[in-house]
């Protein structure tokens, strides 16, 4: 069922000492929705995206995930969630990737109950005791993807997925959007790559002077 | 107090972390204290509702002291309570004298805290000591808010995973907190690598004067401000000492 995912109304955000990014900011998502976002350099994508996910709270309005304010999510709350900041090493924990995957076997241990650490060693391309200082950039920014095959019941909010990666994995990731249709939940991402078009979403919107609208 | 020179400021936390040490009498340390309070909000180091999350968050800590004072010390007047519960005033009087330390120290810190490096070195070099000690004393000050930025992404990183870490077991907590001390340390090693690398290539050994640190030198507004210290420390001392 396509309940209300995201909704936000009247919502006003600007950074300290800042213009406001958004004032009066409107946006409906439904929990199957599947919508990429685009927009110049610093209109406040990624912002969106953070407001979403409940990291920065708004100064006004109403920004709500399946009906609660999103800056007051319970832990358990976020089991419907995952986000990928842009940053991608912000998105792992500890020193290595099994570092992470521990985590998330404490977080998530029935959906990765298939994952073996061999899969995932083969999706990174090396050991999953390689310290991230070790790891490429585009390593760490597939090392914060990895596991997205083994979560498709969440709703993904992912700032640009496809930064650093190769060719084959940002067509192993366009593969991946595409079958999240399956999964019955849905995803906002935040793009300009074309290895993930247009096709594979719902919406498409653009982001401009603190406005959303339609592509 | 903006206008002081780091050295000025530095001082002044030094006299402060000192009084609360030195003081014992309740009284005297709430003074110290409210001093501390006075001087970050004339340095505007001071955020109100920052300082009063603060404050709430210890609450717990300072409760614990106090209490660990009353069942522990049963020295002095009986205030209340029998036997094992019986509060005793030396018990009040420590207690609350060791909660003050704490917030004054804490104080002192927030203080140090608005300086920059650049501050540390002008100071340091104001006292003819090698640039070296105001990096380490500037890098021990950062250290504790460094961590704590961490530590608060980690949560958040807990948090967006769906995990509540009151609610993990044991042996999953000890393993996160493992990971977690863990990553800081590693982070802490490195970013001081980086910081001394960034210095050394600005030139942070190299000889001569320096244009910045000559235009903070000691002025008048400095000299009033070490006087009036003095004659204030003097004056508690034998006030103290009565």
């Amino acid at each position: 069922m396509n309940h209300t995912m995201f909704e936000i109304r009247g919502l006003r955000f600007a950074y300290p000492e800042q213009e406001p990014l958004f004032d009066g900011l409107a946006l409906e998502v439904g929990s199957s929705g599947r919508v990429l976002i685009r927009g110049a350099n610093g209109a406040g994508k990624s912002t969106l995206l953070r407001l979403l996910a409940g990291i920065l709270t708004p100064q006004a309005g109403v920004c709500l995930i399946s009906g609660n304010p999103s800056h007051k999510l319970t832990p358990s709350q976020y089991r419907s969630l995952l986000y990928r900041d842009q940053n991608s090493r912000a998105n792992l924990f500890g020193l290595t990737p099994r570092h992470d995957l521990e985590l998330w076997q404490l977080a998530a241990a029935a959906s990765l109950d298939g994952c073996a650490p061999d899969t995932l060693e083969a999706g990174l391309g090396a050991s999953l005791d390689t310290p991230y200082t070790q790891l490429s950039s585009g390593q760490i920014q597939a090392c914060s993807l990895l596991l997205l095959p083994w979560l498709p019941d969440r709703f993904w909010l992912l700032d640009e997925p496809t930064a650093g990666l190769d060719a084959r994995r940002k067509q192993e990731l366009a593969q991946l959007v595409a079958q999240k249709r399956a999964s019955g939940c849905g995803l906002i991402v935040v793009s300009h790559d074309p290895a993930l078009p247009q096709e594979l979403f719902d919406r498409v919107l653009i982001l401009e002077h603190g406005t959303l609208r339609e592509a | 107090m903006n206008k002081l020179h780091p050295l000025s400021l530095l001082v002044l936390a030094l006299w402060f972390s000192s009084a609360a040490l030195a003081l014992n009498a309740p009284l005297w340390l709430l003074g110290v204290w409210l001093l501390s309070l006075l001087a970050a909000w004339l340095s505007r180091s001071l955020d109100l509702k920052l300082w009063l999350r603060q404050l709430i968050r210890l609450l717990p800590l300072l409760a614990v002291i106090l209490m660990i004072q009353a069942l522990f010390v049963k020295q002095g007047r009986l205030l209340g309570g029998q036997g094992w519960y019986a509060v005793h005033a030396v018990a009040l009087s420590n207690g609350i004298a060791f909660c003050l330390r704490l917030l004054i120290l804490l104080g002192s810190a927030r203080l140090m805290l608005r300086l920059e490096f650049e501050d540390y070195e002008a100071a340091f070099a104001g006292l003819r000591l090698p640039e070296e000690l105001g990096f380490m004393v500037f890098y021990t000050v950062r250290i504790l808010p460094m961590l704590n930025r961490r530590l608060g992404h980690n949560r958040l990183l807990l948090r967006l995973r769906g995990l509540d870490w009151r609610k993990l077991p044991l042996r999953a907590r000890l393993l996160v907190y493992q990971r977690v001390a863990l990553a800081l340390l590693a982070e802490m090693l490195t970013r001081s690598g980086i910081q001394a690398i960034a210095l050394e290539l600005r030139g942070f050994r190299s000889p001569g004067p320096r244009s910045r640190l000559q235009q903070r030198s000691f002025g008048l507004g400095d000299l009033v401000f070490l006087m009036s210290l003095i004659a204030l420390t003097v004056s508690l001392l034998i006030l103290y000492s009565r």
